[in-house]
């Protein structure tokens, strides 16, 4: 028995199969995990977890303005999280999704004032001008992977800076609101907008719904993802399927790009009407959070976003007792690290190793 | 005329420095095959510990090094999870930054705006600092200055390049099975550096509230995490380049302060995205140039955990 107690007996072992239902709970351990660590931290600090945790739950769920709340913040989650998990279907990062985002808001802001039409007509264009607008943001960093091998996550990112800064730009210089009707500086009101239905939740959300729904249909029933899948995993698969994996690269990174823009176009006309900074609110970084914890599940997808929609919400919470709105930030990092590391925690097994050994011992003894 | 240069150039020192030392960490990391995205979130730390310290025992030697320890314990997390249990280093890294930004903002909320008073000393080199121009831009600085240009670059340098313990570190970051083959121990040469490059990046933190931007408010480290990460890989994981890409980037830095201060006719908005544009030609040309020797000198396994099952 003493033999058992021996850590030179036990050796790691990876498992190459690992049943979605295991990685589920490996999931939710984490989270769970995460959760404990962040309330021993709100511990500490001299308030109290669980009332702060029923608070934040209660301010959300328990409200018609909590609701309404929640179903904005999910709307341009559930829409990046699709546009995060169609570029990891094919194992590209594109951390790019927050600047692909602004871009559609600026594209949307400089077509929607200075057009003129009937309300549907106009927001149809803009749907097709958000979307044109993310994927052409997405576009030099495709090339740049599909041609040169070039990492899409330090050029996505840095694109990120540049797109946040030329919102900036644009706010506060040549597109700025002179009749001082923002709060803060902006440009002038966009005056069409997507209807609202459920308070101030307007009908982006059915968008949101609607796309999630495409990407579900397209993954699972269409030979095109299964392809992008297949190359994304090995893209020497290409020539033999017929298949050109650069111009994949260039075609999913544009579609990943364009999801975003309408993200960011649903969000200036459904919710913030007007370019101002800060106006995606970090939602392309939830929004790869939400795709890496699903895994690319559709199903999945829509109970993160509701998840870290929550979590969010708490933050205005957090902000009544005196705490940075930021501080949600901690929980949602501790999330994915601990979900992060489960996912390969739940790899490895311990195996018993010291009857091997003897045998091998005794052979080498014969 | 001069005046003006003399200040721009030292503001670009002093505004480098933050960049020299963040970059350096990730140069650690890298050289021995771990990506860390997580830069961000530690200088973040590192800058309100140091803030915090401050103020709470007016040591401004102590608060360096109060940073300096708590990059210490992240980077130990941090390789923890990307070394010993091999989680995907980008997720890591992400999340790190988030951990980083979301903590210093809660508890650096009651100091927020409050201006530090504890400052270094600032101790002029004698005879090079009376060198005309240069002696005021370069040897005029306070020793956390001197430590991040010519001390650690040096050091890290010598013991990368010419010594056998820093060939070890190079080969796991080249080869970690072949490093192995040849009796190095993969995981503990990455757990060491890697820790070690938190540590140098929280100081970074550290660097910029006590020096550079005395003060703390949120967002005060305004993605220069991710240009410290561009800067390394403008300088090929060199630390010596390391330093002359975190000064033209502190130029990029010092310009727009001068641009603002003295109502150029730029956007500001357009020298704050010089940083980030700069990175993308860099990352874009020479690959475009199918320069192969210039790709070559990143290390191979960035990014690749490694399992000592899979070794062929």
């Amino acid at each position: 028995m003493l033999d058992k107690l021996n850590k030179d007996n036990w050796k790691v072992q990876t498992k190459l199969v690992v049943s979605k239902k295991t990685i589920f709970f490996a999931q939710l351990l984490a989270i769970l995990f995460a959760l404990f660590v962040s309330s021993i931290v709100i511990k500490l600090s001299g308030l109290n977890p669980l009332l702060l945790g029923a608070k934040a739950l209660n301010s959300t769920l328990g409200s018609f303005f909590g609701l309404e709340q929640l179903g904005i913040l999910l709307t341009p989650i559930l829409i990046t999280a699709v546009a995060a998990a169609t570029a990891f279907r094919m194992g590209l990062w594109n951390i790019g999704i927050e600047g692909q985002f602004y871009l559609g808001t600026i594209a949307v802001t400089l077509v929607g004032l200075n057009i003129e039409g009937p309300n549907f007509l106009i927001l149809i264009i803009l749907v097709i001008v958000g979307i044109i607008g993310g994927a052409l943001w997405a576009l030099l960093p495709a090339l740049a992977k599909a041609y040169a091998n070039i990492s899409e996550i330090i050029s996505t990112l840095m694109l990120n800076f540049i797109a946040i800064l030329l919102v900036n730009y644009l706010a506060i210089g040549p597109l700025r609101d002179k009749t001082g009707a923002g709060v803060m500086a902006s440009s002038a009101r966009i005056s069409y907008s997507l209807p609202e239905w459920f308070g101030a939740l307007h009908i982006g959300f059915f968008f949101a719904l609607i796309i999630l729904g495409i990407y579900a249909i397209v993954s699972f029933y269409t030979q095109f993802s299964y392809e992008t899948e297949m190359i994304g995993a090995n893209s020497k698969v290409g020539p033999y399927i017929g298949v050109s994996a650069s111009k994949r690269i260039i075609l999913i990174m544009l579609i990943s790009g364009g999801i975003a823009g309408l993200a960011g176009m649903v969000e200036i006309t459904g919710n913030i009407h007007r370019l101002q900074d800060g106006i995606s609110n970090q939602f392309g970084i939830f929004g790869i959070i939400v795709a890496v914890l699903s895994r690319g599940s559709p199903l999945g997808i829509l109970i993160g976003s509701v998840f870290i929609a929550l979590v969010l919400n708490s933050g205005i919470v957090l902000q009544s007792v005196g705490l940075s709105v930021n501080s949600v930030l901690f929980l949602t990092g501790l999330i994915l690290l601990a979900v992060t590391c489960s996912e390969v925690l739940v790899r490895y097994k311990l195996v018993y190793v010291s009857q091997n050994i003897n045998l091998i011992k005794e052979k080498n003894n014969d | 005329m001069t005046d003006i240069l003399i200040s721009i150039l030292t503001t670009t020192i002093i505004a480098g420095g933050v960049l020299v030392l963040a970059a350096l960490g990730e140069t650690l990391s890298e050289r021995v095959g771990v990506m860390n995205l997580g830069l961000e979130g530690l200088i973040s730390m590192g800058a309100v510990i140091a803030v915090l310290t401050s103020f709470a025992t007016d040591n401004v030697w102590l608060s360096f090094m109060a940073a300096g320890l708590v990059g210490l314990a992240l980077g130990i997390l941090f390789a923890f999870t990307t070394v010993v249990i091999r989680a995907n280093q980008i997720l890591c890294g992400l999340s790190l930054t988030f951990i980083g930004l979301g903590f210093s903002a809660s508890i650096g909320n009651s100091v927020a705006g409050r201006p530090v008073t504890a400052e270094f000393e600032l101790i002029p080199i004698p005879y090079l600092s009376e060198i005309p121009v240069l002696g005021s831009i370069l040897f005029s600085h306070s020793l956390p200055v001197y430590l991040a240009y010519f001390f650690l670059p040096l050091v890290i340098y010598f013991l990368f390049f010419h010594t056998r313990h820093g060939l070890n570190i190079r080969s796991v970051g080249e080869n970690p099975a072949s490093a192995e083959s040849a009796g190095v121990s993969v995981m503990t040469i990455r757990m060491i550096y890697v820790s070690l490059g938190g540590l140098l990046t929280a100081l970074a933190g550290a660097y910029l509230t006590l020096i550079f931007i005395p003060t703390w408010s949120e967002g005060i480290t305004g993605g220069r995490g991710w240009i410290a990460i561009a800067v390394v890989i403008f300088a090929r994981c060199n630390p010596v380049k390391v330093v002359f890409g975190s000064i033209l980037f502190g130029l990029v830095t010092a310009l727009g302060f001068a641009a603002q201060a003295m109502n150029w006719p730029i956007s500001p908005t357009f020298l704050s995205s010089l940083p980030y544009l700069l990175t993308l030609l860099v990352l874009l040309t020479p690959s475009f140039n199918a320069n192969e020797k210039f790709l070559k000198n990143m290390p191979a396994a960035i990014g690749r955990p490694y399992y000592r099952e899979e070794r062929n």
